[in-house]
């Protein structure tokens, strides 16, 4: 793949034109390629990813190439770190362009409409789910992610996603089940 | 996943409202990316993952950020090519050198020759205003009131 050789940020940070020419050649379509995956996802308009993209090198030469400077080869390969790069810029532009709230009033019905949840009273100990059992469930529940789409986002097998969550799931059954319920009325509390 | 967790999504949605009801630290600041892009590249062990993990779970719409990559990324657009190649001109050295400290040395010297020139200009006046006085046919009155300050002509 022509984006997996090293990158000479020593001749980059130095203002070589022609190291900042063939690193443009050779990044633009990642970077393009990477913005516009976020603003699909978000859908917005494609339009903007050439736009995006060129504030993505903006932002890597400015101050004096002090974004470009962070980047460490012994953490990730150039091409991961800058689609990392490139899908922060296009996602911050995206929660920037956000659209203004609507009022309750102007709201359509089903889109006010809320399941009944009941939060106070239960407390949530430190570590009832892991850092990756929280993430898993935001993703199949948030996101609508299935679990072979977790387990590529993760690196892991569905049938581990699937474990996971069951696990999860579990936890938080007994966590929620009625006898941790907040008692009500009942001699001796006050 | 409701096809075999039923309650999955009642359980998790009862979760997150019992979690953001607690008043408490947050998972911390967004992670750099070169953080973001080792857990993208499965470089990051458990313990390494975990506040990267948590921190995505809090914020679900920063999981674009760790997406799989594409298998392969098409052509740029020619413009943009053309126009963040512009960004770095071929005539003027991006780092600041010797020359950098030269020029503001310079300025710095500039300031305080014009400084000390005006200083010179204003004692001098100071010490003549009799003179200058008589010259512009009134009197000096130095500050308010009588007093010498701002050298008011009246």
């Amino acid at each position: 793949m022509v984006n997996d050789g090293p990158l000479d940020i020593a001749r980059l940070r130095r203002g070589d034109k022609p190291a900042w020419d063939a690193f443009v050649s050779r990044f633009a379509g990642l970077i393009h390629a990477a913005v516009g995956g976020v603003l699909r996802q978000s859908g917005r308009d494609l339009a903007e990813a050439a736009d995006l993209a060129q504030d993505v090198f903006v932002r890597l030469c400015k101050d004096d190439y002090r974004l470009l400077g962070l980047y460490d080869p012994s953490r990730a390969a150039p091409a991961t770190w800058l689609t990392v790069v490139a899908r922060s810029v296009a996602l911050d532009a995206v929660r920037r362009r956000r659209p203004p709230a609507v009022t309750l009033d102007d709201a359509p019905e089903s889109a006010v409409a809320v399941q009944a949840i009941e939060p106070s009273g239960f407390k949530i100990p430190p570590g009832l789910l892991s850092p990756r059992q929280e993430l898993i469930l935001t993703m199949l529940y948030h996101r609508d992610m299935d679990p072979a789409e977790v387990g590529a986002a993760l690196g892991i097998d569905p049938q581990t996603v699937r474990s996971m969550h069951h696990k999860a799931l579990t936890r938080l059954r007994g966590h929620f089940a009625p006898e941790n319920a907040p008692r009500r009325g009942v001699a001796g509390d006050t | 996943m409701s096809d075999f967790e039923p309650d999955g999504r009642d359980l998790w949605q009862r979760y997150r409202a019992a979690a953001a009801a607690l008043a408490g630290p947050g998972p911390g600041p967004e992670p750099d990316p070169g953080a973001l892009a080792a857990y993208l590249e499965g470089r990051l062990d458990e313990d390494a993952a975990a506040p990267l993990e948590a921190w995505l779970a809090r914020h679900p719409d920063a999981l674009v950020l760790v997406a799989p990559l594409a298998p392969a990324a098409g052509a740029a657009p020619l413009d943009l090519i053309r126009r963040a190649r512009a960004l770095v001109s071929a005539a003027a050295p991006a780092r600041p050198g010797w020359r950098h400290g030269v020029a503001w040395a310079s300025i710095a010297a500039s300031l305080l020759l014009v400084g000390y020139t005006g200083f010179l200009a204003g004692h001098d006046a100071f010490d003549h205003h009799d003179a200058i006085a008589s010259l512009v046919g009134g009197e000096l009155i130095f500050g308010p009131g009588g007093g010498e300050g701002d050298g008011a002509v009246f």
